[in-house]
């Protein structure tokens, strides 16, 4: 009948040497014992309230015992709410978790740290009224302050003058883990599937934002001083296109940060120690991570696109400079649309092209890793210049009309004089194994372009027969050459009225299709695998 | 045979009762009418002629077939209130309450303690939502003797309940009660509950509260402790009002001369150095009211607001002293109008490494100053201005018989607090004097002891209450201060005497904190008897009673204006009441847990809460004071009701959340400045 068992008396009652006790007498006591507890409980709740708590503690229940003059318990003070442990197999029964201490280890036990001393520190919890986000305040949600620009704004302006918070920064164990981990990672085994899961990590988990003031800062570092080892760059970049993907992170203040070691691996002279080192593919790479970049964070900076336009055109037109930076900055250049390529490389195209025809020739340039550099460049060009011709037929598609004729001729004595070059080229590859070699490797510039590009001549008919076989990519490569020497040779007046077209090719309601002539004089049909079906078939 | 019935009643009554003698004698008797049943049957006819007294004998005898009857009839009661009309139903229900817990009651003081036992259980689940505390508190009523002993049972057996109820709802239930021949009920609701019949339209929900308290300190007393007269106004000649003068003048001067500003300046100081002048002799008050009147004329929109009252003094107030009060008008002329669309800076210190030992904390007026009060007993004062700084000088310590005072240097310097050391129990609360060079800590052992902040000493230890003491608060002047303590009274002191001046006794259970009125007249007390009382600081009456909490109160706060009173619960709900009327205007819902500290803005637009979860809210007081008008009130309760409490949220401004900090003390500094103080809990 009530909460205390009259077991429970009974035993009590044996425990202090009552062993004859009645059980009116226990009947009596129990429900007694109850109402007793009860109100002890209710002054310990009090002295809880008063000592500003919303837990009870055996403190609470001693003070109460001290207000009824009743001795206290002893042996259960402690600061912390006790812990009580279910006892197994029992649904409703606690006990507390008292382990045996042995008495010598109490003994030998060194000191214990004494606890820390209470403290004040202060902080503002609001500042008229809007709350500060500094870490003594509860986070606030901390992504959706950007969304009122001004406001923060406001409230960070008036933090910076009216108080200087010595801001600690903490981060967690957990984060510091993560952070050594990716680190290691990157360092030592950017080959391996953990680092793709690493790199999905990245790009995807939300709560690494305080970790990016050091990843952005070590990046820099890191970059700076292993310039010639190549995997390790290629590993950061692919860190930073991953912290970039990442939507929970807020990374726009860091930019500035890390974008100078994102441009180094864009057009650095030398990446990485070892020729077999494929320094193209990270520079392609990060010329498309620099095209993410503007595209995503442009409309915040806006002086952030002209600046990487600037210093790659620098590079771009910097005859001094090594090809492999030429490639970068035409890459970069060409990554960041059409409309940058038409403004900034086709006016400068006649007079590169001049600078890096020799490079290309085997009767100049007598270094084949020069020669070879110089091809990946001109199939840069090539791509770049592809790019932005395929993006203006397409807006342009009636204004192609006037000008077919021309290139028909043309097309027709390039066709005939290839033919006559076709077998020159391809013995001059046959006497050059290791050239061919290289080419037949080649990179995704040129060579399958041009490959397709001859399936498609194949298939509307035109000069199917003259190519096919194995050295399908090779022939067509090497068969620019001729066009390009012959264009300048035989037509030179011609190629002055190109350039001048070329030179206007940033107004936008330029000729598509003068634009595309012009091209041709410089690339040949190669160009053929940029135009868009219908509108090749005008041509042909 | 309607004879032979009640006889045979009462031969069984007799029988079960177990009164042999009474049984024997009861059927000698019997059968000696029946042998002169001829003879004097007119006196038996007689006698039992009286049918009610007949039905009395039979429904005594109903009565006694016993504890089910309290069950099922209850039961029965229950079933048909819930089913009665929906526009009757609310009033119903309140009867509902009172008649459980005395049906209880009487259960138990019949001895069925284990049919108390299951009907209690049974129903409680009713009243579980508004009375729960209650509840928890009878439900260790085990036998009869705890009823005598346990003064919460003991005042409600004595006390009728009041219970307003219109005409109709209460032809309802006499006929009802009288129709099923549910006697038991009839019994209790006769013996417990006094019904005020008001003609008309049944009353609102609203009015509910009135019943919420069955505290025992009689309604009827309450109402009419509640008429009585008192003055809030504020006191004549108050800093503020010579603010508003002085003000006038300086913005007057600004006006006209806002590019002289040096000139300005000199005028500035000639007028303040007035305005001190004004302080020190009553005599040129008079004057400078004629000169505010005039410089009033000047600037008429200054004068659309009416003036508050003004009362005079009860107590002999202290001189202040001329530097001070300078910097207190200077401070006032530079205080920040806050309102509902500016809202005050709060600084928030926020005490570390407590282990759970932090009971209560204090700041200064200007916030310079943080006590904490221990549960080691000890008193930690920390100086806000020196933190940062180096700290100069070796360790002091002072030591005068049992007290002592240090000063402790932390690990990295700097940081160093001054340790009070006194005490001998848990240290409850702490008040500092309004300028900030004493401090008053009260304690679990009873005294009240008074530190000075400069001298860093103990200089008196006050002795008079004979338990802990919870509550201690200087007076808005200082000098006088007011203690409240689980003793059920709270006493008023000043710093001279070492005996109370004062006695307040009435409340029921502990009185837990107690507050100034701004004119130094009256106090306030919040009790866990769930009530405020306003008590006269002269004649030590009890003024006003404000009923309405539903849990022990735990912070009070008065309006500078002295109109308005707020008082928070451990339930986290805030009550505003109005003093002249006595009634309570509106409750602030928004916290979850205990309300520990309250405060009022310096010019009374806001009020700041600070709570147990780890919150600090503030709250429009213009927009939450101005429905005292019964129909608005009356309506905005019932949309307040109807839409879930959206009204109320509207009045709730802004809601600063701390970092697992809950909110120990918050002061409005005389600038405006909240400060606000807490200690770090990693559990919560």
């Amino acid at each position: 009948m009530s909460v205390v068992p009259k077991e429970a008396i009974e035993v009590v009652a044996q425990s202090i040497g009552i062993t004859n006790l009645s059980s009116d007498v226990v009947l009596v006591l129990a429900p007694d014992v109850e109402y007793r507890v009860r109100e002890i409980m209710q002054e310990a709740i009090k002295c809880m309230r008063h000592s500003r708590r919303t837990s009870l503690t055996s403190d609470d229940v001693d003070n109460a015992l001290k207000l009824r003059n009743v001795e206290p318990i002893y042996g259960f003070t402690s600061g912390d709410s006790l812990r009580f442990k279910r006892a197994a197999g029992h649904k409703d029964l606690f006990y507390i978790d008292d382990k045996d201490v042995e008495f010598k280890n109490v003994i030998e036990a060194p000191l214990t740290e004494a606890p820390l001393d209470t403290s004040v520190t202060a902080h503002w919890l609001a500042i008229e009224g809007v709350q500060p986000a500094v870490p003594e305040n509860a986070p606030v949600e901390a992504l959706a302050m950007p969304s009122d620009g001004k406001k923060s704004e406001y409230t960070e302006d008036r933090l910076l003058i009216d108080i200087k918070l010595p801001v600690k920064h903490f981060l967690s164990r957990e984060l510091q883990l993560y952070y050594e981990k990716i680190i290691e990672l990157t360092r030592n085994k950017s080959g391996s599937v953990l680092f793709k899961q690493a790199l999905v990590s990245l790009a995807t988990d939300s709560g690494l934002h305080p970790l990016v003031p050091y990843f952005t800062y070590f990046i820099a570092d890191e970059v700076t001083r292993n310039l010639n080892n190549f995997p390790l760059l290629f590993a950061w970049m692919r860190v930073v296109r991953s912290l970039l993907q990442n939507p929970h992170i807020h990374i726009e203040p860091y930019l500035h940060q890390l974008m100078p070691s994102v441009m180094t691996c864009l057009v650095a002279k030398r990446l990485g120690n070892r020729s077999s080192d494929n320094h193209w593919e990270l520079r392609n790479f990060t010329a498309n991570l620099v095209a993410s970049i503007c595209k995503r964070y442009g409309h915040v900076y806006h002086n952030l696109q002209p600046r990487i336009t600037r210093t790659l055109l620098h590079a771009f037109l910097d005859p001094t400079k090594a090809l492999s930076q030429h490639f970068g900055a035409i890459q970069g250049l060409a990554a960041l649309g059409p409309n940058v390529v038409r403004l900034l490389i086709l006016p400068n195209l006649e007079p590169y092209l001049q600078l890096l025809a020799p490079e290309m020739l085997l009767e100049k340039q007598k270094n084949e890793m020069k020669r070879l550099e110089a091809w990946r460049v001109y199939g840069a060009l090539l791509f770049a210049a592809g790019q932005c011709i395929y993006d203006q037929l397409k807006m342009f598609r009636s204004l192609l009309f006037p000008p077919t004729r021309a290139i028909w001729k043309i097309n027709k004595k390039v066709a005939i004089t290839m033919r006559k070059k076709r077998k020159a080229s391809t013995d001059n590859l046959m006497q050059q194994p290791p050239h061919k070699k290289m080419a037949t490797e080649g990179t995704v510039g040129v060579i399958p372009m041009n490959s397709m590009q001859t399936d498609r001549q194949g298939a509307t008919g035109g000069y199917s027969t003259a190519v096919g076989g194995s050295n399908v990519g090779l022939s067509s490569m090497s068969r620019q050459l001729p066009t390009e020497n012959m264009s300048g040779r035989e037509v030179g007046g011609r190629v002055v009225k190109a350039s001048s077209v070329l030179s206007q090719a940033w107004k936008e309601d330029m000729d598509a299709g003068r634009l595309l002539a012009s091209l041709f004089e410089f690339f040949g049909e190669s160009l053929y695998s940029f135009t868009p079906k219908p509108e090749l078939s005008f041509f042909l | 045979m309607e004879e032979d019935q009640i006889e045979k009643f009462v031969a069984e009554y007799l029988k079960k009762k177990g009164f042999k003698q009474a049984e024997h004698a009861f059927q000698e008797e019997r059968q000696h009418q029946q042998s002169k049943n001829t003879s004097s049957s007119s006196i038996t006819t007689n006698s039992l002629s009286d049918p009610d007294l007949a039905k009395h004998i039979l429904a005594f005898s109903e009565l006694e077939n016993g504890p089910a009857r309290y069950h099922d009839g209850y039961s029965k009661f229950r079933s048909w209130t819930y089913s009665s009309l929906d526009l009757y139903k609310h009033e119903l229900l309140r009867v509902l309450y009172p008649v459980f817990i005395h049906c209880f009651m009487d259960l138990v003081e019949k001895g069925h303690v284990q049919e108390a036992r299951t009907f209690f259980n049974s129903f409680r689940e009713d009243h579980e939502m508004m009375h729960s505390r209650d509840l928890q508190k009878l439900e260790g009523v085990l036998s009869p003797s705890h009823l005598g002993e346990m003064e919460f049972a003991h005042s409600l057996r004595q006390n009728k309940v009041k219970i307003k109820i219109c005409q109709y709802s209460y032809d309802l239930l006499l006929e009802y009660l009288h129709k099923t021949k549910l006697t038991t009920m009839l019994g209790v609701i006769n013996e417990h509950i006094n019904f005020q019949v008001s003609p008309g339209q049944p009353s609102s929900i609203s009015d509910d509260t009135e019943v919420v308290t069955l505290t025992g300190s009689s309604q009827d007393e309450a109402t009419q402790i509640n008429q009585k007269e008192i003055h809030w106004g504020l006191l004549e000649d108050s800093l503020e009002e010579r603010l508003e003068k002085g003000g006038g003048l300086l913005s007057d001067s600004e006006k006209a001369e806002g590019e002289t500003k040096e000139g300005e300046l000199d005028e500035n100081k000639k007028r303040s150095g007035e305005g001190a002048k004004q302080g020190m002799s009553i005599k040129k008050v008079k004057k400078d009211k004629g000169a505010s009147a005039t410089g009033k004329a000047g600037r008429p929109e200054a004068n659309t607001v009416p003036m508050a009252p003004r009362v005079k003094p009860e107590l002999t107030l202290p001189v202040v002293h001329t530097d001070v009060e300078k910097s207190i008008l200077e401070d006032l002329r530079n205080r920040v109008q806050l309102s509902s669309v500016s809202l005050p800076s709060v600084s928030f210190y926020t005490f570390i490494n407590t282990h759970n030992g932090l009971n209560c904390s204090s700041i200064s007026h200007d916030g310079s100053l943080v006590a904490g009060g221990f549960s080691d007993s000890s008193l930690k004062i920390w100086d806000m201005a020196k933190l940062g700084q180096e700290p100069v000088g070796p360790v002091l310590q002072g030591e005068n018989g049992t007290t002592s005072s240090e000063h402790v240097l932390g690990s990295r310097g700097g940081k160093r607090y001054t340790l009070f050391q006194g005490h001998s129990g848990p240290v409850y609360s702490a008040t500092f004097s309004p300028l900030g060079d004493f401090l008053l800590s009260s304690s679990a052992d009873s005294t009240i002891r008074l530190w000075s902040t400069k001298l860093n000493a103990n200089l008196v230890c006050y002795k008079g209450h004979n338990y802990p003491v919870w509550d201690v608060q200087f007076s808005p002047v200082g000098h006088y201060f007011a203690s409240s303590s689980h003793d059920r009274t709270a006493r008023i002191w000043s710093m001279d005497r070492i005996l109370p001046l004062r006695i307040m006794a009435g409340h029921l259970s502990d009185v837990d904190c107690v507050q100034w009125h701004v004119n130094c007249n009256y106090i306030a007390t919040g009790s866990s008897d769930k009530t405020v009382r306003l008590w006269d600081v002269q004649s030590g009456e009890c003024v006003r009673i404000f009923i309405g909490h539903r849990s022990m109160v735990l912070s009070l706060a008065m309006s500078p204006d002295g109109r308005y009173m707020a008082s928070g619960d451990e339930d986290g709900t805030i009550m505003m009441w109005d003093l002249s009327t006595g009634r309570f205007i509106t409750p602030l819902i928004g916290h979850t847990s205990c309300v520990w500290t309250l405060a009022f803005s310096g010019e009374g637009s806001l009020l700041a809460s600070g709570s147990a979860d780890c919150t600090v809210k503030l709250w429009d007081v213009a927009s939450s004071t101005k429905v005292p008008k019964t129909e608005e009130k009356l309506t905005s309760m019932l949309t307040f009701i109807s839409k879930g409490g959206n009204t109320n949220r509207l009045r709730s401004l802004k809601t600063l959340p701390t970092k697992s900090t809950p909110v120990y003390a918050l002061r409005f500094s005389r600038r405006n400045l909240l400060f606000a103080a807490g200690a770090l809990s990693k559990s919560v």
